[in-house]
């Protein structure tokens, strides 16, 4: 028997072609003004449409060098005005994407190896092209007090056309998806960030850091006619990502079976299973059975806003800087809970996963059984955090004291990592991955650890 | 700007190599259709909720086909099988429409999984979309297209199969499509074309004779290959190492080869599930271990139905032996032993429960008693033709062993059934004889009966025939298939003699309605479709 070698090579080629032209005008630092054009093509796009064209404008006002401002140069010490309006194109994708593709692999028959070639899920698209976002964003400098505080503030808003999307096709075809053009969506945002320096004195002073980000993503259109995509999960109005799937009510009792309460509303309920509301059926009624018209829009799974706080505390040669975050207002589908009934007979869970049984007719947590979610709700669940993200205290040891040894500077540090997070989401914690036995990269899930690290730093 | 592809292939290139790779990825489709793992009871939805077999460990997926109410347009079982049949219609088309009159042969074996594909979606669901030239720009406005439009490509596909595939013995490998595979798929096929137009029995019974006719096959009546084993000559066609033609197998018409990965590679797809589903659980008895002559660890996923197991065959039976459908066994686990109690109807209890009428102890080599409650999975009559134990992998995820896809036996069950369309009872009697005559040689010798099983023209209805088709192709067979294209699903299910309270309520069939014979589509089908209106199924 002769040990079985593999062996495997790859190669692609990717070429872009770019020219681009750009004006520039500043008048006394006062007033600037740019204008820029690029027209950028890529190998990657289809056969007919290789290239794009992206130009845009953007004018500056340094408001705190007007002479009029001169005055308050003590208090507002930078003011500047920018505003910007262009379009820009994206590439997003790799190599090939436009072709269809077929994969090579092995079949024994007469007990040799024969190489098999079957095409891919990705159907080829000769149009694909450039995905292009037309923006605005407006946005202030600021600095007080001689930059005692700092910042700036940022609207936008812009339209992204011709996503380069994955798009689900019917299996009829023979292919899963394929990489077209198509919708319109447009995110509409604010960011802020203020670093304010509350306590300036010889020895001690307390510094912040305040980002703050808010965004409000929508679809536009799709197809262009107005419709939504139920089978991508795509509806006019809402965000691209968003949980669509039934409402969990409680779990069927079985007093509730045994009086035949499912009957007219899920009839292939047991006790203990997930009861799930029956919310629409054909006519826009409740229609006495669970099925697909049952499923609502719950959730978003992007955050509808995010902030940092960071807070920097010196005394001489010590420091402590703490950094908390927080993401608000984002949705996922908790496979923790989700595959419990099937994995809890196998390896540890959360211990706040309970578990129907007769005796304990828990409301909230099904039973054990495999057909206990047999309408497959996702069980999304709010997402939504704040961490102690980063909490270091560091000591650099006096210049007196090393320059002698010939380096020029020592730092000592402590720090600790991912401290506490304050959330409702059951699980190791609403950022983990979390990937179902025997699907994904399920070998590879892990939690979001706590770490402590003491160090030096030593700069020669 | 163009692109160059320099480590993939892309559709349309017609030399010989390329196409023989599509070729066997047509292969490659086949086995990653029936031994996928990704749902462990997929085998199961084709078995159970039919006459011959019950639930048993369900792993999930296959629930709604006995519990039938549950059958929706979610179930993933339902969504694989319609996917990959429309994986063989795309890849083959690709092929068909690359060669063009180049290359007859490949555009033949294509044609012949094409119509593979297609003949199974019009006997699950229906009307299906026609599709019979390969795509080339993104599509979402298929329609249902009527069952006699599509069985019209079924039937061109393999007339042009049959007419320019190879002889047997002559195509590149033994396993790769030749002209009695086409002709096997035609018959099964016309059967049920001639459900709708019955001038297709007439053709069903033409190409079956074809294949008995050539004289290449012949049913298997002793024992052949290596004996050293204890068995039977039926046995003999289903252990791993004797399946294939060129392994001694006179029988077999199309072998699908495995084998272990560490040998050649590509050998095994995903993990073939059979011996999980058809096998139960002994492992769980303390008093055993897995072995080769158990045929490995099973999971005991489905069971034979009471139908199967008692009273359908007569005494005598070869295919009823214990080498065929295990019913008893011993304990093989060395040096091992234990108290047991025994109940008063014979079952094992334990030593201290207040049934046991007796204690006894029992060891190595002695036959094995099962708790009353065994019968569900852990130990049942079961058929051994799954059978294959690997002795480096003795949990075995996958069976590594040869799929018995066609074999003579049922060329002549086929060809009985288009003579009893045609009312030719005593040439459909004449056929099953031969059938009979290699069941029961053994039996004939032993009581000096020559007569012993044979069957006469009154014998013949379609009840028998099926009955006939359990016996000899259990374990082998797409139950599901065969009674829907028999417009026999309704009235078997009756038959299965599963019923509460000797099983339990959720392992026997329920909430059977006439509109299940046929499957739903698939949810995200219909969804995605978004520019034209697939119907559902009725009832769905």
């Amino acid at each position: 028997m002769q040990p079985l070698v593999s062996l495997g090579s790859y190669a692609d080629l990717y070429t872009s072609l770019s020219q681009m032209g750009r004006i520039n005008y500043s008048y006394d630092s006062r007033y600037l003004f740019t204008f820029t054009v690029h027209r950028d093509g890529s190998s990657v796009f289809g056969v007919n449409n290789k290239y794009g064209v992206f130009p845009s404008a953007a004018l500056g006002w340094n408001m705190s060098r007007e002479k009029f401002m001169e005055p308050m140069v003590n208090v507002l010490n930078n003011l500047k005005i920018r505003l910007s309006y262009g379009k820009s194109g994206n590439e997003a994708i790799g190599v090939y994407q436009s072709l269809t593709k077929m994969s090579t692999s092995a079949l024994a028959m007469g007990k040799a190896s024969h190489t098999t070639l079957t095409t891919q899920s990705s159907m080829g698209n000769n149009d694909l092209s450039w995905e292009t976002t037309t923006g605005f964003n407006g946005g202030i400098d600021f600095g007080f007090l001689n930059n005692r505080v700092n910042g700036t503030i940022d609207f936008y808003k812009t339209n992204t056309s011709d996503l380069l999307m994955r798009c689900s096709l019917p299996q009829i075809t023979g292919y899963q998806n394929v990489w077209a053009n198509m919708g319109k969506t447009s995110n509409t945002g604010v960011e802020v960030t203020v670093n304010p320096k509350n306590i300036v004195t010889k020895d001690f002073t307390w510094s912040m850091g305040i980002v703050f980000s808010w965004n409000k993503n929508k679809i536009i259109d799709l197809y262009g006619d107005g419709k939504d995509d139920i089978g991508n999960r795509w509806f006019i109005g809402h965000p691209i990502g968003v949980i669509y799937d039934y409402t969990m009510v409680g779990i069927w009792q079985e007093d509730e079976i045994a009086a035949g309460e499912h009957l007219n509303w899920d009839p292939v309920a047991q006790a203990g299973d997930v009861k799930l509301a029956d919310i629409s059926g054909p006519e826009g009624k409740p229609d006495g059975k669970i099925d697909d018209n049952d499923r609502s829009i719950l959730g978003q799974t992007s955050p509808k806003w995010i902030g940092g706080l960071t807070n920097t505390f010196s005394y001489k040669d010590f420091s402590l800087s703490i950094f908390i975050n927080t993401v608000q207002g984002s949705m996922r589908n908790n496979t923790t809970i989700g595959t419990a009934s099937d994995e809890m007979g196998r390896r540890n869970g959360p211990a706040e996963i309970g578990f129907w049984t007769p005796e304990n007719k828990s409301n909230t947590w099904r039973s054990l059984s495999n057909t206990s979610n047999r309408h497959g709700y996702g069980f999304p669940c709010d997402a939504s955090y704040t961490r102690i993200k980063d909490i270091t205290l560091s000591y650099n040891l006096p210049s007196v004291v090393i320059k002698n040894i010939g380096i020029n500077g020592i730092q000592l540090y402590l720090s600790g990592r991912n401290l506490y997070t304050f959330t409702d989401w059951i699980g190791w914690d609403p950022e983990a991955r979390y990937d179902p036995r025997g699907s994904g990269n399920w070998g590879t899930n892990y939690p979001v650890v706590r770490s402590y690290i003491l160090g030096v730093n030593v700069t020669f | 700007m163009d692109e160059r592809v320099y480590s993939y292939y892309v559709p349309g290139h017609a030399d010989a190599t390329t196409i023989e790779a599509q070729i066997m990825g047509l292969h490659l489709t086949f086995a990653e259709l029936w031994g996928w793992s990704g749902q462990q009871g997929f085998l199961s939805c084709w078995q159970i909720g039919t006459d011959v077999a019950s639930a048993g460990a369900t792993q999930g997926v296959e629930v709604p086909f006995y519990q039938y109410a549950n059958l929706n347009s979610e179930n993933a079982g339902v969504q694989y099988l319609w996917s990959k049949c429309y994986d063989f219609i795309n890849n083959a088309n690709i092929i068909i429409s690359t060669v063009g009159e180049n290359n007859k042969s490949a555009a033949a074996e294509a044609n012949f999984f094409r119509a593979y594909a297609y003949n199974i979606l019009v006997t699950l669901w229906g009307n299906v979309p026609l599709i019979d030239e390969a795509i080339t720009a993104p599509r979402t406005d298929f329609t249902r297209e009527k069952v006699a439009d599509v069985d019209q490509l079924i039937d061109n596909d393999l007339t042009y199969a049959i007419a320019n595939l190879p002889e047997v013995g002559k195509a590149a490998d033994e396993s790769r499509i030749n002209k009695d595979m086409a002709r096997q798929l035609a018959g099964e096929a016309y059967l049920r074309m001639g459900m709708r137009d019955n001038s297709y029995f007439a053709k069903a019974e033409q190409v079956l004779t074809d294949i008995i006719e050539s004289k290449k096959y012949t049913l298997i009546d002793e024992r052949y290959g290596d004996t050293s084993e204890a068995g039977d000559y039926y046995h003999d066609m289903f252990k791993w190492g004797k399946q294939r033609r060129s392994q001694g197998n006179t029988e077999a018409i199309w072998t699908f080869e495995m084998e272990y990965n560490r040998n050649v590679n590509g050998g095994t797809i995903d993990n073939p599930q059979h011996r999980r589903v058809w096998q139960p659980a002994y492992h769980k008895w303390d008093g055993m271990v897995n072995c080769d002559s158990l045929g490995g660890r099973g999971n005991g996923r489905l069971r034979l139905s009471n139908f199967m197991k008692y009273g359908l065959y007569e005494k005598g039976d070869i295919r009823n032996s214990n080498y065929n459908i295990r019913r008893y066994t011993y304990y093989n686990r060395p040096n091992w032993s234990a108290e047991i109690g025994i109940d008063a109807k014979g079952f094992r209890v334990d030593k201290s429960s207040p049934k046991a009428v007796r204690v006894i102890t029992v060891k190595t080599g002695d036959r094995a008693i099962p708790y009353e409650t065994d019968s569900l999975e852990v130990w049942y009559p079961h058929t051994t033709k799954w059978g294959a134990y690997d002795v480096t992998d003795d949990f075995g995820y996958a069976v590594v062993k040869d799929w018995p896809v066609m074999r003579f036996g049922e060329t002549y069950l086929l060809r009985a059934e288009a003579r009893f369309r045609q009312d030719n009872l005593s040439g459909a009697a004449e056929i099953i004889n031969k059938l009979k005559d290699r069941a029961f040689k053994i039996a004939r010798q032993q009581t000096g009966n020559p007569n012993l099983g044979k069957i006469s023209a009154s014998d013949i209805t379609l009840d028998f025939i099926l009955d006939e088709r359990a016996r000899e192709l259990i374990g082998e067979e797409n139950r599901r298939m065969t009674l829907v294209r028999t417009g026999m699903l309704a009235e078997r299910i009756e038959k299965n003699g599963d019923k509460v309270p000797y099983a339990p309520e959720d392992k026997v069939i329920t909430g059977f309605q006439n509109y299940n014979v046929l499957l739903p589509l698939p949810l995200t089908e219909i969804q995605l479709n978004k520019d034209a209106v697939l119907e559902q199924n009725p009832g769905y």
